[in-house]
């Protein structure tokens, strides 16, 4: 199965030359322009995402808030 | 985490926040790719790791995220979290220092390694806080940490 990334950037050149990347790397990209469409994107496709670029500087919600309002949900070993 | 400026205060509140790692704008497209494929090796699927473990009176549900001793739910942040997972999962067994730091803060962590011992301080506090309670978290010396129901304290 592929791995779905979820990208959070809102300048667009760069994210679509990040995706245009990450597919390269056989990945599937999700992409969200702010804070609030990274949390609408995340709980419609959270069982699919194994990873979050996050963009600290962000229109409507800035990375952090987003950061804050995902949980936790790895597990690791020693 | 992707900060558009090298500042130490994004750093360390998104670190702390629960990010694996962050970048610094601009950056080179192989360093993010490189970090990403780290992070995915890192993680493990959801539906592999629900379980409950269970340390003397603390019990650690990792589907729910909820962690309790003697029935009294511990409210903890992310890290912590993760941290004491690292320790009850090995639990009886000594976590070696760069261990703990690998598994819980990513493999190319390059903050300062004392981290470690500032979160297992903020664990103790909020697992071994009752003097009434047996201590769970022991200091190993020349290792790391270990959580055990079986250490004596003196």
């Amino acid at each position: 199965m592929k791995t779905t990334l979820l990208l959070v950037e809102d300048e667009e050149g760069l994210a679509d030359s990040l995706q245009t990347e990450f597919e390269l790397e056989n990945m599937v990209v999700i992409w969200a322009k702010d804070g609030i469409e990274a949390l609408n994107k995340f709980h419609e496709n959270e069982a699919q995402i194994s990873l979050i670029i996050l963009d600290w500087m962000l229109p409507r919600l800035d990375g952090f808030s987003v950061l804050r309002r995902i949980p936790a949900r790895s597990q690791s070993s020693c | 985490m992707l900060t558009a400026r090298d500042y130490i205060g994004d750093k360390v509140a998104g670190l702390t926040g629960g990010a694996d790692d962050y970048l610094t704008k601009p950056f080179e497209m192989e360093e993010l790719i490189a970090r990403v494929e780290v992070a995915l090796r890192h993680s493990h699927p959801v539906s592999q790791s629900a379980t409950v473990y269970t340390t003397g009176n603390l019990t650690v549900d990792t589907e729910s995220k909820r962690v309790s001793r003697e029935g009294d739910i511990i409210p903890l942040t992310q890290r912590e979290y993760e941290l004491l997972v690292a320790l009850i999962v090995n639990q009886n067994e000594p976590c070696s220092r760069e261990s703990l730091l690998d598994t819980v803060w990513g493999i190319d962590f390059d903050g300062q390694p004392n981290i470690l011992d500032v979160y297992i301080r903020n664990l103790r506090a909020k697992i071994d806080a009752d003097t009434n309670e047996r201590k769970l978290i022991h200091t190993v010396r020349g290792v790391g940490y270990m959580l055990s129901d079986n250490v004596v304290s003196r």
